[in-house]
């Protein structure tokens, strides 16, 4: 891992088009403003790892879809 | 003609149904190649299945059937799945079913976005949204 000392207002430039600026610092919280180009997608970590996990759970191999469930809940579903 | 086995019915498809997701799906990069599959029984449900891993799939659904109101605010960048094109996006939710089926949640957070013009496919997080990633059933179908 590169690790890099900036202070505040300084930014650091990744790949070609990515911003990051360290926009203020209090006690353990840092603020950053990122700039990156439309087709780059920017979030915060956490949500990322969710979204990751809740993917796995949904796959049919952690989750051995119960066919009546599916069933049951597409029928519920089509009576609106 | 190949075939796909989702949820133990054999499937044919061909080269015209595969939906490609150039970056994979979200922590599953290596899922770039899919078939939307619509099994009667399932309805409205589909399967989302996986081409190049065997027996992978993904139940999904048109989230406004699930909640009405979903209103994703889908990036601009979305637009580029259609190249050329000028067509409204598909968009679909993936479900976590459950045993018991009332305790089944539905990914909000995170569609599936797909342009029929170019079989082009992506999951996208939405930013800084309010919907979760494990939304429940609304109170009037868990009833």
């Amino acid at each position: 891992m590169l690790v890099l000392k900036r202070e505040i207002g300084e930014r650091l430039v990744i790949g070609n088009g990515i911003i990051i600026e360290v926009l203020s610092v209090s006690g353990d919280s840092v603020r950053l403003g990122i700039t990156a180009p439309k087709e780059t997608s920017v979030h915060r970590f956490e949500v990322y790892a969710e979204i990751q996990q809740a993917n796995q759970t949904a796959s049919n191999h952690s989750n051995s879809a119960p066919d009546a469930a599916v069933r049951d809940l597409a029928a519920r579903l089509r009576k609106g | 003609m190949p075939i796909l086995n989702v949820e133990g019915t054999e499937l044919e498809y061909g080269e015209a149904d595969i939906i490609t997701f150039a970056e994979g799906l979200i922590g599953l990069p290596h899922l770039r190649r899919m078939v939307l599959v619509n099994r009667a029984d399932a309805e409205p449900f589909l399967w989302l299945a996986a081409v190049d891993e065997h027996e992978t799939a993904f139940l999904v659904i048109d989230p406004r059937l699930w909640t009405p109101g979903y209103q994703p605010a889908l990036p601009e960048s979305l637009k580029q799945l259609s190249g050329a094109a000028d067509e409204t996006l598909v968009v679909l939710a993936i479900v976590t079913i459950a045993a018991d089926w009332a305790a089944s949640t539905i990914n909000l957070r995170a569609p599936i976005v797909i342009s029929p013009a170019t079989m082009q496919g992506a999951q996208v997080i939405l930013t800084e949204s309010a919907y979760k990633h494990n939304e429940p059933l609304p109170q009037a179908q868990a009833a």
